[in-house]
């Protein structure tokens, strides 16, 4: 396999963590360069000042955009796809295969620079403005809709994570289908953690050890569905003794959850952890007896395979990727999306039937190992860049003018 | 053959005199031999259709910010005129154009002349503060990417009312310009 040199353009790069995007694009470009490729990331710096890093195969460049005021984000977004590639060009040049864009923030960095040095652009879609508004309500959604639909008409391939995903961007975007390709995202297994260390965590929280914890990790948003499960707590209270329910994540919804908690009475068998670091997450993950994902819309759901990847049984709801990663009753269960009842139903089938829990957890934790590491989905990824260039190999699309400058 | 291209941010009112200067500089290159390009949005008037080749922008829809979703679009004609043209001067009107030239000034050498455009003035003097002080900036940084500003010195620092750092060469006279482009 030759070697390529891949420019992978996204917002956001460890350390600068603002959703699940910077994890997949630090994983996907750390396994490709094991791959014994290129990868240069082009991002966006953490503080003031614009730097490169090499480190062997792999070389990031992290730009500070703030050289000009902005009178809204969108004006910031395209001051620093503005700066972003005239760092690239100045930086790095035309000696690059693929340009890989990762969603709308940066989706003018990487349509001009396809244009400019005639190289195919990939471009993978996380998520939609349509799917997590439900619908385009307002002029600015309506923009970051069409920036969206730019990106994929311009992209040489489409990359989703999910078939639901793959679905969604057909229909909302208009793309042929055979311009799509699904790569589900790659996991990074939780620790294994010694006991003290769980404990130290769970004390920090306040929550008792000697009870079975039912854990939820997401943002407190609408579309992540913490408040179907607290609706479902006093339906399983009933039933179960020994259970207690982990909020874990921060988000506009916060407040409305604790009161309704209260207003359910059982705001005694919940933690509100708020934002926790990694090492927490691990061990709240370890201490989880069950995890429950009952979200209403989503892309794909890493969240179930970080559980499952500790052998732990998983609950979610029928809807998006989620969907796709669990087959009901073989390596968790499946609920209706914001059907309380059954959602309350399956967490207490799990709690009564320990054997079932743990039959479910350790096949989940074989199917997270079998197709969601890191190294099958640069795997796949790199197959799409092969596909990609032959075609492009073959075609008339080239670049006819080189540097000067 | 030596190629110049024009491009026009915003609708080119010809009633403007440097709207109409770029044109006629345009128009003046043709004539002499040089292969000219006129890049611009769907407001471009029928009379520049008279010059050899005319390239159109099309915006895309529910644009909020038109003056970088333009840039966008500018710089992706731009692009294709690199490779297919060889560019040697890009004329722009207006500040977007000049942003959507810089990728292409930093691959390539030629020459960029910056012609503030009706709507760069607009906003500068306008009442909205923050979108003007975003323009004053914007025309600070790009005079950084720029070889020659068709205006003079003294209206533009008025305008942008900061020191306008001398790394272009300012001229209100059509002979300078002339010369500059056709050279």
């Amino acid at each position: 396999m030759i070697e390529m040199r891949i420019l992978m353009l996204s917002w956001e790069y460890p350390p600068r963590i603002v959703g699940g995007l910077a994890r997949h694009v630090y994983w996907l470009s750390k396994s490709i360069v094991e791959h014994n490729h290129q990868v240069i990331v082009g991002t966006l710096s953490n503080n003031s000042d614009s730097v490169i890093e090499r480190q062997g195969n792999l070389t990031i460049i992290r730009i500070n955009p703030y050289k000009i005021p902005s009178p809204d984000f969108i004006s910031w977004v395209y001051q620093f796809n503005q700066t972003l590639i005239e760092d690239i060009v100045d930086a790095v040049g035309p000696d690059i295969d693929i340009v890989h864009a990762h969603d709308w923030l940066v989706a003018r960095a990487g349509i001009i620079l396809k244009h400019l040095y005639r190289k195919p652009l990939i471009a993978t879609i996380h998520s939609t403005e349509y799917g997590r508004r439900n619908g385009l309500h307002n002029v600015f959604e309506r923009h970051i809709h069409e920036v969206e639909w730019l990106l994929t008409y311009e992209a040489w391939k489409v990359i989703v994570c999910s078939r639901y995903m793959r679905e969604e961007v057909q229909r909302i975007f208009a793309i042929p289908s055979d311009k799509i390709h699904v790569i589900p995202n790659g996991v990074n297994p939780i620790k294994k953690m010694n006991f003290n260390e769980v404990l130290r965590v769970l004390e920090k929280y306040r929550i008792p050890p000697n009870m079975r914890i039912v854990l939820f990790v997401g943002r407190l948003v609408y579309e992540k569905g913490a408040q179907i499960l607290i609706e479902a707590i006093p339906y399983i209270a009933r039933i179960v003794n020994d259970v207690f329910f982990v909020i874990v994540g921060t988000g506009p919804m916060r407040e409305e959850l604790e009161r309704r908690s209260i207003e359910l009475g059982v705001r005694n068998r919940i933690v509100f952890t708020g934002f926790v670091t990694d090492q927490e997450l691990h061990a709240l993950y370890n201490a989880a007896y069950v995890a429950v994902f009952p979200s209403l819309y989503e892309p794909f759901g890493i969240v179930a395979l970080e559980a499952m990847s500790i052998g732990k049984p998983v609950v979610v709801s029928n809807v998006g990727g989620l969907s796709e990663i669990v087959e009901h009753g073989k390596n968790g269960l499946k609920v209706p999306p914001g059907d309380v009842k059954a959602l309350a139903n399956a967490i207490i089938e799990l709690l009564l039937r320990p054997e079932k829990a743990e039959e479910l957890g350790k096949k989940g934790y074989t199917d997270v190992y079998r197709k969601y590491t890191w190294d099958k989905i640069a795997k796949e990824t790199l197959k799409v860049y092969e596909k990609v260039l032959d075609e492009y190999y073959a075609g008339l699309w080239k670049p006819k003018v080189f540097p000067t400058r | 053959m030596k190629t110049v291209v024009t491009v026009y941010a915003d609708k080119p009112d010809f009633n403007q005199s440097n709207a109409l200067i770029i044109y006629s500089i345009t128009y003046l290159a043709s004539h002499r031999g040089f292969n000219t390009i006129v890049i611009g949005g769907d407001h471009i008037p029928g009379v520049l259709e008279k010059i050899d080749v005319v390239s159109y922008v099309n915006s895309i829809p529910n644009v909020i910010v038109e003056k970088w979703v333009r840039a966008t679009d500018i710089a992706i004609v731009l692009s294709e005129i690199l490779h297919e043209n060889f560019p040697r001067v890009i004329l722009c009107y207006g500040i977007s154009c000049v942003l959507a030239a810089i990728p292409i000034k930093k691959y390539i050498t030629l020459k960029v002349v910056y012609v503030p455009s009706v709507n760069d003035f607009l906003v500068l003097e306008g009442g909205d503060k923050l979108l003007s002080e975003t323009y004053s900036s914007l025309i600070r940084y790009s005079l950084d990417y720029t070889d020659l500003v068709f205006d003079s010195e003294t209206r533009i620092q008025n305008l942008i009312d900061k020191k306008v750092e001398k790394k272009s060469l300012f001229t209100g006279d059509l002979r300078v310009l002339e010369k500059f482009v056709l050279s």
